[in-house]
């Protein structure tokens, strides 16, 4: 067997780690890549093998635009068999045209390995600064609402006296609106005051805040019918958008008794919890994600997804907090079982907006029998402020997604204005959310920055993540695939599957911010 | 003990006498039990010596994973000096 492919063999599973480290190589330079077949020697679907072997036969450009692609420049420089894995020179930005053209296709750059040899760092803790023990001082900062002056209680307080070095304190406001910080009494002012309260209201970005023994803060009213990141960016659905199309969130669990929300079916896959309760015992990050796919209220009395027709499934896959373990993690049992039993529903897209860590085999595992059952999996970069794109979403077989915000979309003095940051898209009002991790992974990009969606208990809240983006890409994918019915209604099979991400990667336009930042753009 | 997550790759059914392998190791539980999937918490070199002929089976060590959240967060106390 060829030695290139061999490596593929090895590197295929520490891809994500390789791809992590290349990832912000220069993407206008050629690099050496294996095109493989999915995870096996030879192509199974359909129209992968007759990618391949088109490649084989007239060269890469003819296969791709006898796919239907648009021209993608690449050098073909060896292949192991006419329809399996090819070693071609590929710059990153037409790789990614490549994966939008054939989303079957597992792209993995070629590695060379090299012996172990360990290394040391210093590791030195530097002492504190000798010296007596410094005078602290309390400071109470009060909470409330800007209409009516209302005190805002459970609103997380954070203050920042070193933003770069995460320096400084909080807390969790009383039913009074108040919490008391403690804070040495050399400190004259915070560099930066964050308030994110629960729900109700947007959150409150202050910075150089001259310190004094108490501190007031007003919170602006969330209003319903105000045209934020996913309404601007997505618009708010018809109520058919997204009809006969089903959408698994796998996540907290869905607010269930919310009057925005349908929740058709779904299941709790958490070990040892009923299946039963597959509503939001995880937390509100599942409502939230849900409302932006297919919410039906209407402003200004509830909200508009982007596909309200979309038939919701929710997969509860975190645990229910207790005493002992405040903020539980999913486990990727909890995950893949998710995704099999969404699969097994019949849906269509299944939004992962979680993540992080290692590549996991289980859940990769899942996700590629998603993928060969016809389904597509939808995957958030990550929040981890321009680090590499993270696991699922890194993996070849998800799509993933970058967080896009827009200036003039939130209100002056909210946290939305600490995601503003550059580069700025053809529109110099458009951004890639600060937090957004980035790499040559991303498949595109959707509003994540400042959206209104539901959360429990009949309330509304404001979020920012690639958890958000994520739904508004889901939301713009089930809208598509609802008006493309000849696929809708196909075999579910890879070929569907990969026929879907196409429509959807095919669909999106750029923005300017560059291949890295936002893949194919924004999907339509 | 570690929790390990098995998964069948394999066509059709998962083969019962793999099953009865896992179960067979001493001090193994089986947590969880789903179509495809195994939850197990079992020692590591049982677990790979029981699978190492089924080709077919995925092992993989448990993880979690947080709810994503852009929050800022303070990670160390104020400094004392100014």
């Amino acid at each position: 067997m060829k030695t290139w492919y061999k490596q593929a063999q090895r590197s295929a599973r520490v891809s994500q780690v390789v791809r992590s480290m290349v990832h912000v190589a220069d993407v206008a330079k050629p690099q050496r890549v294996i095109l493989l077949p999915g995870r096996a020697l030879r192509a199974t679907a359909s129209s992968t093998r007759s990618f391949l072997q088109e490649m084989s036969a007239s060269g890469p450009s003819a296969a791709v635009r006898s796919a239907g692609g648009p021209g993608v420049r690449m050098k073909l420089l060896d292949s192991v068999h006419e329809d399996g894995a090819k070693l071609v020179e590929i710059t990153a930005d037409e790789a990614q045209k490549l994966r939008a053209a054939q989303p079957g296709l597992v792209v993995v750059p070629e590695v060379f390995f090299q012996p172990a040899v360990q290394t040391y760092q210093v590791s030195t803790l530097v002492k504190a600064a000798a010296g007596a023990r410094a005078a602290m001082k309390k400071v109470v900062v009060k909470v409330v609402s800007q209409t009516g002056g209302t005190p805002v209680a459970g609103a997380q307080v954070v203050a920042f006296t070193n933003f770069a070095a995460r320096q400084g304190a909080g807390g969790v406001t009383s039913k009074a609106g108040t919490v008391s910080l403690s804070l040495p009494s050399s400190v004259k002012s915070l560099q930066r005051l964050y308030v994110y309260p629960e729900n109700s209201f947007w959150g409150s970005l202050q910075m150089k805040v001259t310190l004094s023994p108490n501190i007031a803060v007003k919170l602006t009213p969330i209003d319903l019918s105000f045209k934020d990141s996913v309404r601007f960016f997505a618009g708010a659905g018809g109520m058919t958008d997204g009809q006969g199309v089903k959408v698994a969130v796998i996540d907290t669990g869905i607010a269930l008794g919310h009057p925005d929300l349908v929740v058709s079916g779904g299941e709790c896959t958490v070990p040892g919890e009923n299946p039963g309760d597959f509503g939001p015992l995880g937390g509100d990050h599942g409502s939230h994600c849900a409302g932006i796919i297919a919410a039906r209220g209407t402003p200004p009395t509830g909200i508009r997804g982007i596909a309200p027709a979309a038939t919701l499934f929710s997969f509860r896959v975190f645990p229910k907090p207790t005493r002992q373990n405040p903020e539980p993690g999913a486990s990727n049992f909890s995950i893949a079982k998710a995704i099999d039993r969404a699969v097994a529903a019949g849906c269509d897209f299944l939004n992962l907006s979680l993540g992080g860590g290692d590549p996991d085999a289980a859940t990769e595992a899942a996700i590629q029998d998603a993928r060969n059952a016809g389904a597509v999996v939808i995957a958030a970069a990550g929040n981890e402020d321009r680090s590499p794109v993270s696991f699922p979403a890194s993996f070849d077989l998800c799509v993933a997604v970058s967080a896009l915000g827009r200036k003039g979309l939130f209100p002056k003095g909210s946290v939305d204005e600490g995601d503003i940051a550059g580069p700025f898209g053809k529109d110099k009002n458009n951004f890639i959310a600060s937090f957004s991790n980035i790499g040559r992974e991303i498949d595109c990009t959707g509003p994540g920055v400042g959206v209104i969606s539901t959360v429990p208990e009949k309330a509304y809240a404001i979020m920012s993540g690639t958890s958000m983006a994520t739904p508004a890409v889901v939301g713009l994918a089930a809208k598509l695939l609802a008006r493309h019915l000849t696929l809708l209604k196909a075999n579910r099979d890879a070929a569907r599957a990969d026929g879907i991400v196409k429509l959807v990667l095919q669909s999106a336009k750029k923005l300017g911010f560059g291949a890295e930042f936002e893949g194919q753009g924004l999907p339509a | 003990m570690r929790r390990f997550i098995l998964r069948y790759r394999g066509e059709g059914a998962r083969p019962q006498d793999a099953v009865e392998k896992i179960r067979a190791i001493g001090g193994a539980a089986v947590l969880e039990d789903s179509d495809r999937m195994m939850l197990v918490e079992a020692p590591e070199q049982e677990l790979r010596q029981a699978l190492g002929s089924e080709t077919d089976w995925i092992i993989a060590p448990e993880v979690t994973y947080e709810v994503p959240d852009t929050r800022k967060k303070v990670r160390k106390p104020p400094s004392k000096r100014k």
